[in-house]
């Protein structure tokens, strides 16, 4: 047998490479990875911040956070350039396969953290870039994505409304009435629950109420399901949700809008979109 | 053509004529619910009237099985959770558990008398009496890192993951405790498949090497007190975790669209009979033992595609060498019967 013909038949994954630490270095550490390398900032306290982020250390970004705000820094620029930083850096190596979902929630718990420290400073509610609502569907108790889009929402500067897990289409629409949110997500987990989405349209639409845009996801939803319906905006990723939000504030997108550009408005390739 | 035979000399790994097409998972429609006058919640909680939702879609479709129950959280109710059993297209969950911590899970005394146990092995009963020698009767369980979340709640057990991985150990062992006892029993019971679900070990959630240290194992050791058949369920993206599903000594894994069935099949055959010849690893040729269930949409195609849209996949995943035909995951219930009919025709046509 030729060695070309044994390698094909071969498990490549059973097979045991010996890594040579001498002739390809130490193994590589999530900060030097070349996407996160170009994200990192690199001056200080905003580094070490982003890093304690990148690292899910919630203690010691509270510890740099708050060291930060005494030394002076604007609370402001500690959530854009340090928090947000390091969590795009994570968003990156969960992107590449890297990190996993517990890796998102732990560093979001650690940027979160220090969102608060920095609000309280701020002592803000009234200066967020908008309002959105949260919601997951009726009789879906499956809340983790929802908890991380608000998360995030949150993070970028949105007061993010968050109705919890099993949610009514009536207070749905009840709480769209009250808050007039710029966007408004519904995640789902399973096939018996994501048929809400176009109830809770229709429902809206019955009232006369419009929202931008409604963000559809989690595990079960595909494109086309969010698709068949008008108002929705299916997303891919829960770290998409501000950025969706973003380009219906500052370019007053609407859900049409961010269907045909969801790509380019996310800032990276999406293969559901593609 | 005897079903039964067809579909347990697929999963024994024998040359059959026709691939079985049938489901691992929730079974129960609407549609049929009206058809047989048996609706959710009180088929969850009543024997006869699980016995003739879980085999309506055999009658009213030709689908080759009968499968109960319709939730994955008979286990957890009779460890002690409170379950909000829903309504007629809305599943059974979890609404609160008792538990905190990974050492407050312990396995009620009479585990096996709590909750709908008792309805579920009752169900089987009724099912044997009726289609003990045409269809194979799928019997439906959770997989103990599954209920491990149920248990805990999946967003604490994702963190501890993590932070405290050796207690996350300890709690899918007590849960694995409680899993093999109702595997048991419901062997006992005597049907012809348990297919074990495990969602929460989908690699959407947790890290794939994560699966094999930690979910592996205790899978593995339940696979050993299954005396039916036995096929491994796990939705999501499960490409990344195909080797270890395939590995664990379940007759056949069920995946989802997500999955390429061809690229699956082709990555399993290679990691065949392996001889381990001083510390050197080498591939002896020869097929995994796990056969591939699967994998048309149950979200898009069956739910909301037509009967069209259902051959085509249907057509596809034969040519891609699936070995049973089944939906990709639980059906919506609101999932027309006629595009289940379809999923039977189309198989039919292909061996026209």
């Amino acid at each position: 047998m030729k060695y070309e013909e044994l390698e094909e038949r071969m498990d490549q994954n059973a097979v045991h490479v010996r890594y040579n630490v001498e002739i390809e270095g130490p193994a590589i550490k999530p900060e030097d990875d070349d996407d996160v390398v170009s994200i990192l900032p690199t001056e200080e306290p905003f580094k070490s911040i982003a890093l304690a982020v990148l690292y899910e250390d919630r203690d010691a970004s509270l510890k740099n956070v708050q060291k930060a705000l005494n030394d002076g820094i604007s609370p402001i620029e500690i959530i854009n350039n340090g928090l947000m930083k390091g969590m795009d850096a994570v968003n990156v190596l969960y992107t590449k396969g890297f990190y996993f979902l517990p890796d998102l929630m732990l560093a979001g718990d650690g940027m979160m953290e220090g969102v608060k420290e920095c609000e309280k400073v701020l002592g803000h509610k009234s200066e967020t870039k908008g309002t959105a609502v949260s919601f997951v569907a009726e009789g879906d108790p499956h809340d983790i994505g929802k908890n991380l889009v608000v998360m995030f929402l949150r993070a970028g500067g949105y007061e993010a409304i968050d109705m919890g897990r099993d949610v009514p289409t009536t207070e749905v629409v009840k709480a769209v009435k009250e808050y007039k949110p710029i966007l408004l997500t519904g995640t789902a987990l399973m096939t018996t629950t994501m048929t809400v989405f176009p109830k809770v349209v229709a429902a809206l639409q019955k009232e006369g109420l419009e929202v931008p845009a409604i963000g559809c996801g989690g595990g079960a939803v595909r494109k086309d399901f969010v698709e068949s319906f008008p108002m929705s905006v299916y997303g891919v990723e829960a770290y998409h949700a501000p950025r969706l939000a973003d380009a219906i504030v500052k370019d007053h997108k609407n859900w049409k809008d961010l269907r045909k550009e969801y790509s380019s408005i996310v800032g990276e390739f999406v293969s559901e979109y593609s | 053509m005897n079903i039964k035979n067809n579909v347990l000399k697929v999963l024994s790994g024998e040359e059959s004529d026709i691939t079985p097409v049938l489901s691992v998972t929730q079974i129960a429609i609407v549609e049929a619910m009206e058809k047989t006058d048996v609706y959710w919640p009180e088929a969850h909680i009543n024997a006869d009237m699980m016995a003739i939702l879980g085999s309506s879609l055999h009658e009213l479709a030709g689908l080759e099985c009968a499968r109960i129950p319709f939730c994955l959280t008979v286990e957890a109710e009779a460890m002690g959770c409170t379950v909000d059993l829903g309504s007629i297209e809305r599943t059974p969950q979890v609404t609160e558990t008792p538990f905190r911590t990974a050492s407050d899970i312990e396995v009620p005394t009479d585990f096996l008398n709590k909750g709908r146990i008792p309805v579920v092995l009752e169900a089987i009963k009724r099912l044997k009496d009726e289609y003990g020698d045409t269809i194979p009767i799928i019997v439906g369980m959770t997989g103990p890192f599954t209920l491990t979340g149920h248990l805990l709640g999946v967003e604490n057990m994702l963190r501890d993951m993590k932070m405290r991985p050796g207690d996350i150990e300890n709690a899918v062992d007590n849960s694995l405790d409680a899993c093999m006892d109702y595997a048991e029993a419901i062997s006992e019971a005597e049907p012809d498949i348990i297919c074990v679900a495990e969602p929460t070990a989908a690699p959407e959630l947790i890290d794939p090497l994560q699966f094999k240290t930690i979910v592996k194992p205790r899978l593995e050791d339940l696979a050993n007190v299954i005396r039916t058949k036995k096929i491994l369920h796990i939705c999501g993206s499960s490409q990344p975790i195909i080797h270890d599903m395939a590995s664990i000594g379940y007759d056949a894994i069920s995946v989802e669209e997500n999955v390429d069935i061809a690229k699956a099949k082709h990555d399993l055959e290679k990691g065949g009979k392996v001889l381990r010849v001083g510390g050197k690893v080498m591939n002896m040729g020869g097929e995994t033992s796990s056969k591939i269930v699967g994998n048309i949409s149950s979200t898009q195609t069956l739910f909301r595609g037509s009967i069209e849209d259902v051959k085509e996949e249907v057509k596809k995943a034969l040519n891609a060498g699936v070995d049973i035909l089944a939906p990709s995951c639980g059906l919506a219930p609101r999932s027309p019967i006629a595009n289940i009919k379809a999923m039977v025709d189309a198989r039919n046509e292909f061996y026209d």
